[in-house]
């Protein structure tokens, strides 16, 4: 028995989504995402999204990186087993600059990168994949079924009436 | 009114200006109205076709280029010793910081293109940054082998990195030496995620597209789950932005403590303060170069010339000719600053480079790197394959020969006569130069088959979707 998990429209015009994600929005659905094949512009204000906080993520961990680094090699140079490099003060702070920097960026990248698909719930290895068209050359517009007072009939309508080219129903099988 | 249109310039379209009058476009990125579907379509179909037959005999070739690189190494240095190489007093540092330099060098333009060209807002870096970027992994995976292989005792290279062991030693970090171990690591590392996060949406249209399960499960686990949700693009985009701007100041970097390497030491033609802007450009200059190597015959291969268009290779060659002025200008400030500084041995080392033993080695890079890309002040010779061709292999002969100049003329004439000596190749020095190629071109004909090899998800967001033939006429809402 397969259950209705959400209803859909499939848009040709990035620009006809963005409309269709304006008129979305003002409806305050719990639930509903739209679904590109690239990043459209546009489409973070028209759905009601604010800008991104990663970059808090990247600098919080770029500081991690950034103590890190000064405080290997103060322990190592100054502390552990201090030894005389050709006159050289024990903590030679420029010296250290480079890998100061080295391990901030690696620490803020690689948080960047883990920060975008965690917070997503990726890796997904069994993602639902909607329609496989939005990968490709076509614009999704998704309401589920989850929302509060879902009443297909009247979304199906409200969906079609914003343009979409085809309104269709996902099913799954419901365990 | 007929306009004879040169391609590549300016197209005229008549009332199109916002007073109504003649309004010049440039050329779009993506030729040939191309749909996005048919973006998707071009693409993919290189990993969805078997291999054509100029892709297998090039893939023999560097097999057979890999496995001589393999066996240098492996029948070489590790079961016979670092005496198999021409390496010796005085020259230290022979074939192996020479290709180390150089190959980290070929890296650095797919992180200018991917990066530096993202925060200066060129869109034609799209077309191409895929690849350039593949050649900086593949470039940075074979210039890694180098330094483990110059060590002698490959087996303990681990000793370099900074953990706490039974003998109480640390590396010392006064060391450029040890700057370039986190330096080149970070590198690698960020340039792979770099990478990554721009493949997995492609990746997950070609999952979407994939009919054989395995391909469909393979692609599915490269794609992470990706499903195209804006709330997860939002994330990404900002993403892309954030590795950007950590990337740029990390290639400078990269090559500039590679310079520092040299430049901290005392031996005169290394003890210089230009080292780091010179490497850096140097860098950027070779890696240009080696783009072009790729990208001029796997654009005709796998059919991507309405992508990777002759605007692309023409601001390539834009920046060879730029980055060639460049290092023409630094190899000239050095033989001032020998001058100037009235250092007796600068002077000798300098007058030695270019008229000594090594006066050859010094005339092959000067010509290749500064005289040759003039030519690209002509019009005509900057979109003409053959001669970006020549003059992309040029490049990389004059490049490779640049830090065979800095290291060879240095080490084998320094400052005591009685300490001098030659430096000469021995066959296994050659074969692992000419087995790197090998390594290096092995890598990225495996990824031209399975990867794909333009981005696709960024060229659709830099291609107006009106230009697709179709969409327009079926677009059902008009303009608002």
């Amino acid at each position: 028995m397969s259950e209705l998990r959400g209803i859909y429209g499939v848009f040709r015009h990035p620009d006809d989504l963005i409309h269709a994600a304006n008129k979305t929005n003002e409806r305050n659905y719990e639930s509903w995402d739209c679904f590109t094949p690239y990043p459209v512009h546009g489409l973070d204000p028209a759905m009601g999204l604010s800008r991104s906080w990663l970059p808090w993520v990247t600098l919080t961990f770029a500081m991690i990186g950034l103590t890190t680094a000064v405080t290997l090699q103060v322990t190592i140079m100054g502390f552990n087993w201090p030894m005389n490099f050709g006159g050289r003060p024990f903590i030679a702070f420029p010296d250290f600059v480079p890998i100061m920097f080295e391990l901030s960026v690696l620490f803020g990248g690689l948080s960047t990168f883990f920060g975008v698909f965690l917070s997503q719930g990726l890796p997904n290895l069994k993602p639902t994949i909607i329609d496989k068209r939005f990968t490709d050359d076509r614009f999704g517009l998704w309401i589920g079924a989850d929302n509060d007072g879902f009443d297909a009939d009247e979304i199906k309508e409200f969906i079609q009436e914003l343009g979409a080219d085809e309104v269709l129903e996902h099913r799954e099988d419901s365990e | 009114m007929a306009v004879e249109q040169v391609y590549g310039t300016p197209v005229l379209n008549e009332k199109k200006g916002p007073l109504g009058g003649p309004r010049w476009d440039r050329e779009p990125l993506v030729l040939n109205g191309r749909t996005f579907h048919q973006i998707t379509e071009d693409v993919c179909a290189p990993l969805e076709r078997m291999p054509s037959l100029p892709w297998i005999i090039a893939f023999g070739f560097a097999l057979l280029g890999a496995a001589i690189f393999g066996s240098v190494i492996v029948s070489g240095t590790l079961f016979t010793g670092m005496g198999m190489h021409g390496v010796n007093h005085p020259t230290g540092w022979g074939v192996h910081i020479v290709n180390f330099v150089f190959w980290i060098g070929i890296g650095h333009a797919g992180t200018l293109i991917s990066a530096v060209l993202f925060l200066f807002r060129q869109k034609w870096r799209t077309g191409v940054n895929r690849s350039a970027e593949a050649m900086t992994i593949f470039a940075v995976m074979t210039a890694g082998v180098f330094p483990a292989v110059h060590v002698g005792r490959a087996w303990f290279v681990y000793w370099m990195l900074p953990y706490p062991n039974h003998r109480y030693l640390w590396p010392n970090f006064n060391s450029p030496l040890v700057w370039d171990i986190f330096a080149i690591s970070t590198y690698a590392t960020i340039s792979i995620f770099f990478w990554y996060m721009g493949l997995v949406p492609d990746f997950a249209t070609v999952r979407d597209r994939a009919i054989h399960p395995l391909r469909k499960k393979i692609y599915g686990l490269l794609s992470l789950g990706w499903t195209g949700s804006n709330r997860a693009w939002r994330h990404w985009e900002i993403a892309c932005l954030i590795l950007s701007g950590l990337a740029t100041p990390l290639v400078l970097s990269v090559h500039t403590i590679v310079s520092f390497d040299f430049a901290t030491s005392i031996v005169p033609g290394w003890h210089a303060t230009i080292f780091p802007p010179y490497f850096v450009v140097g860098a950027i200059f070779s890696g240009f170069g080696m783009t072009l190597t790729l990208l001029i015959p796997m654009r005709s291969w796998l059919k991507l010339e309405d992508y990777i268009t002759m605007n692309h290779l023409e601001a390539t060659n834009k920046v060879l000719l730029t980055t060639g002025m460049i290092v023409g200008f630094a190899y000239s400030t050095e033989f001032f600053m020998a001058a100037y500084s009235g250092s007796h041995w600068e002077g000798f080392i300098f007058r030695n480079r270019a008229f000594g033993t090594y006066w050859w080695a010094y005339w092959i890079m000067f010509s290749c790197n500064a005289f040759v890309p003039q030519i690209f002040w002509f019009k005509k010779m900057r979109r003409s394959i053959p001669v970006m061709f020549v003059v992309s292999l040029l490049v990389n002969v004059g490049m490779w020969f640049e830090r065979y100049v800095i290291i060879v003329t240095s080490l084998t004439q320094d400052f005591l006569p009685q300490n001098w000596g030659l430096y000469v190749m021995s066959p296994f020095d050659w074969g692992l130069t000419i087995g790197s190629f090998g390594w290096f071109f092995m890598f990225f004909l495996l990824y031209c088959r399975t990867f794909p090899t333009v981005a696709i998800a960024e060229v659709k967001s830099v291609h107006n979707p009106d230009d697709g033939a179709g969409v327009a006429a079926q677009h059902p809402q008009g303009a608002h």
